[in-house]
């Protein structure tokens, strides 16, 4: 079954365990914050709430990575990290926007022990390779950076599909049905419904 | 809305409703076509029947947080309310502000109090599954032994339930079922393959056991009645609980309250928190309403011949234990002493799931606002399990995987993108919703010292789940595997789930009716035996919870007791 959103956050929790981290820095900041965002602005270059602005350059990489141009925009493209920064500072515990942290610090550690420079410069291939490794639990990436990565990789679909070109262009969008029916061949609908996003 | 709103009256108003959710709306639309000059009291804001409707129709991308909450908006406001399916950023604000609404549980039997107070109440939030009570039902305390026997059986209110459906709008079949009667009914929604073939395969495997398909207030074909009232077809958008500006569900706010403002007979006073009723003790009547305001907490009272408390429950509980006189000096019409006991709530605890196999080539247009059920097949006590007395009914949907969850697939780049747009294989989900027997220790009292930003006592809730609860839900989860099972599905599991009592909010019974004045607050009619011009129409006057949703019995109720009082005011018994 695949699981809801709200699963996917209690399997988040599940994952983090108790893991006593230190405030990240913000977390009290005044609710009003939370529309700071703007959906579809790029990020590039600026730091984020949660990230560094490194950290957010290599995030944005990685939504490349998963989510590539092609007939439609990249995840890049349409600011999915940036999404993502904001949705971790304001929907998610300190714990886990610390593993968040962590997770994109290891991958930039391991492209640099690898390539000997940041994740940024390493290049599409050796990209590659690494989140390759990373989501085998391969090549020095553990069991648990694998899951925590799986749940970022959750995160970068959510994302990017719940922008309107994601939520328009690849899915199947239908603000007014006008009724119900409970059976009509898959392929007068060929894609999933973007359905209610709860 | 043509509704006059007030503030200071010194009218005296024929009826006064306390209250504006679902049987408050009831109950004004009801007195107001008698004629009668009636004031619905609210303790919250006004809401405006489409143009409030905030988070309505919004896609994920015009939310700022995809419609997710806050964090730090449910830490602050929504810890309890949060624990609610309904709540999301799109219908958060028709739910209370916890900080507001403080109440007391024993550390070791929480309680979730879930909370809808502005105008609508838990009508603009409701999940709309209608369904009427049987014999069995109504019958099912004296059958066993547990509970106090109805004063009321179906032939009471079969008519009623007519009329309320007729002008509710439910959507249904008629299944012919001894157990949950036939209904007026428009149009059912439609099943999906999955659920057709689980349909097939249940009842040819177990002779008790029925599917069906949901029955909910949503309108599949409007009556002119109900486009008059500007309700249209329902769109079939599953977004209800955010409200619905084509009125396609039924809601005080999208029905009876529009019906009701139409005859120029309503009055509404907004924002006005109710403290307590005031007691006349030489006519021993009640004369009025006392109210808090809810924003600068000064004091008004309103006056009336008859008062219709529809206040939900536990709302309608506090306020007959605050109403304390000479005369009733451990709350009003509380001579029996039962006021306040008997809570009850449906028990959800348990759930299951299977993978469909095949369908591939099928699926659904549409977001169905209702699923399937199989009704309850312990109905009478020659159907009783070994081990559990009464039954739950099993709830349902088929739907195919999407989207969500593609994230755990491995893979990167141009062929990873390929797939996350495609459905996935089919699933199948069921939960139970069990009866809740009454207790008398399942109870509510004024809490001694604390008090709410009104200055009225906090409510203290005690209320747990019962041994033969979890023995029944441990029977249901045998059970739904079982039924998941023999339609053919892969990989069922089924599991116990452990979740307090509230959060079916079907909270019902602890100002229950009754023929004896020593053992009931109200009589058949919903009147207080103790005090002739009281009723209490909402679901604190139950006798037992049954398996069924409430509501329509909520409205039913409520359509016959304001009958019942307009004719005794006729005849000036009251």
């Amino acid at each position: 079954m695949p699981p809801t959103r709200r699963q996917l956050l209690k399997g988040l929790s599940a994952v983090l365990g108790t893991a006593a981290f230190a405030q990240v820095a913000g977390c009290g900041r005044d609710v009003d914050v939370a529309l700071d965002y703007t959906p579809g602005a790029d990020t590039e270059g600026r730091s984020g709430q949660l990230f560094s602005a490194d950290a957010l350059r290599l995030l944005r990489d990685v939504c490349a990575q998963i989510l590539p141009t092609t007939d439609t925009p990249g995840a890049h493209e349409l600011d999915v990290h940036g999404f993502i920064d904001n949705q971790l500072f304001h929907c998610y515990d300190a714990e886990a926007q610390a593993l968040a942290v962590q997770l994109l610090d290891a991958i930039d550690a391991g492209a640099r022990s690898r390539q000997g420079a940041p994740f940024a410069e390493a290049g599409h291939d050796a990209q590659l390779a690494l989140l390759t490794d990373l989501e085998r639990a391969a090549g020095g990436f553990s069991e648990e950076q694998r899951q925590h990565f799986k749940l970022l990789k959750n995160l970068v679909v959510f994302g990017y599909l719940t922008t309107e070109i994601g939520g328009t262009q690849l899915l199947a969008w239908d603000p007014f049905p006008g009724g119900f029916a409970g059976s009509v061949p898959y392929a007068s609908i060929g894609r999933a419904w973007l359905g209610n996003v709860t | 809305m043509t509704a006059e709103t007030v503030r200071e009256s010194a009218e005296e108003y024929d009826a006064i409703i306390i209250g504006s959710g679902m049987t408050g709306g009831w109950a004004a639309k009801e007195f107001c076509e008698k004629g009668f000059r009636t004031l619905m009291i609210e303790r919250g804001r006004l809401v405006e029947h489409r143009e409030d409707y905030i988070g309505e129709g919004k896609p994920p991308w015009e939310m700022p947080h995809r419609n997710k909450v806050a964090k730090e908006i449910v830490d602050r406001d929504y810890p309890v309310q949060q624990k609610c399916y309904a709540l999301s950023d799109s219908s958060k604000h028709f739910f209370g502000n916890d900080r507001d609404l403080p109440y007391s549980t024993p550390d070791d039997a929480p309680f979730a109090w879930i909370r809808a107070n502005q105008l609508g109440g838990k009508s603009v939030l409701w999940a709309r599954q209608s369904y009427r009570l049987s014999d069995y039902d109504f019958g099912a305390n004296a059958a066993d032994g547990h509970g106090l026997d109805w004063p009321i059986r179906y032939k009471d209110l079969e008519r009623w339930y007519d009329y309320v459906e007729t002008f509710a709008g439910i959507s249904g079949n008629r299944d012919g079922l001894e157990q949950l009667p036939d209904m007026q009914c428009q149009p059912p929604f439609d099943m999906s393959a999955p659920e057709l073939a689980f349909k097939q395969a249940i009842e040819k495997q177990y002779s008790d056991r029925n599917v069906i398909i949901g029955r909910t207030a949503n309108l599949t074909k409007p009556t002119e009645l109900q486009m008059s009232l500007g309700r249209v077809l329902c769109q079939a958008r599953d977004q209800c609980m955010n409200g619905c500006s084509f009125g396609a569900y039924f809601s005080t706010l999208s029905a009876t309250l529009p019906a009701a403002a139409r005859t120029g007979n309503l009055h509404i006073a907004p924002n006005s928190v109710v403290h307590s009723l005031v007691y006349d003790e030489q006519r021993q009547r009640v004369r009025g309403v006392r109210v808090i305001d809810n924003e600068d907490l000064s004091e008004r009272e309103y006056t009336g011949r008859v008062v219709f408390l529809c206040a939900s429950t536990l709302g309608s509980t506090q306020i007959l234990l605050n109403s304390m006189s000479k005369a009733f000096p451990k709350g009003l019409a509380n001579r029996s002493g039962v006021l306040g006991h008997f809570l009850m709530d449906h028990n959800y605890n348990s759930a299951a799931h299977a993978k469909v196999p095949g369908y591939l080539d099928t699926y659904y247009k549409g977001r169905r606002p209702t699923g399937i059920l199989v009704p309850n097949f312990h109905y009478k006590p020659e159907r009783y399990a070994k081990d559990f007395v009464r039954g739950y009914q099993v709830g349902g949907t088929a739907y195919r995987g999407g989207w969500q969850g593609k994230g755990w697939r491995d893979g990167f780049g141009e062929s990873f993108k390929a797939g996350i747009n495609q459905a996935g294989d089919w699933g199948f989900s069921t939960y139970s919703m069990g009866e809740m027997l009454p207790d008398y220790d399942n109870q509510v009292s004024l809490h001694p010292t604390l008090k709410d930003k009104w200055g009225i006592p906090q409510l203290h809730i005690e209320c747990r789940w019962s041994d033969n609860e979890k023995r029944m839900m441990e029977a249901s989860v045998v059970e739904q595997k079982a039924m998941l099972e023999a339609a053919g599905f892969e990989d069922v599991t089924a599991r116990l789930r452990n979740e307090e009592p509230g959060l079916a909010i079907h909270e019902v019974g602890s100002a229950r009716m009754g023929r004896d004045p020593k053992e009931s607050v109200f009589n058949g009619w919903n009147q207080a035996h103790d005090v002739p011009n009281l009723f209490c129409t909402d679901g604190s006057t139950f006798c037992s919870t049954a398996t069924q949703n409430p509501s329509l019995t909520f409205m039913a109720l409520t359509a016959r007791a304001v009958d019942y009082a307009a004719r005794e005011m006729k005849e000036k018994r009251i």
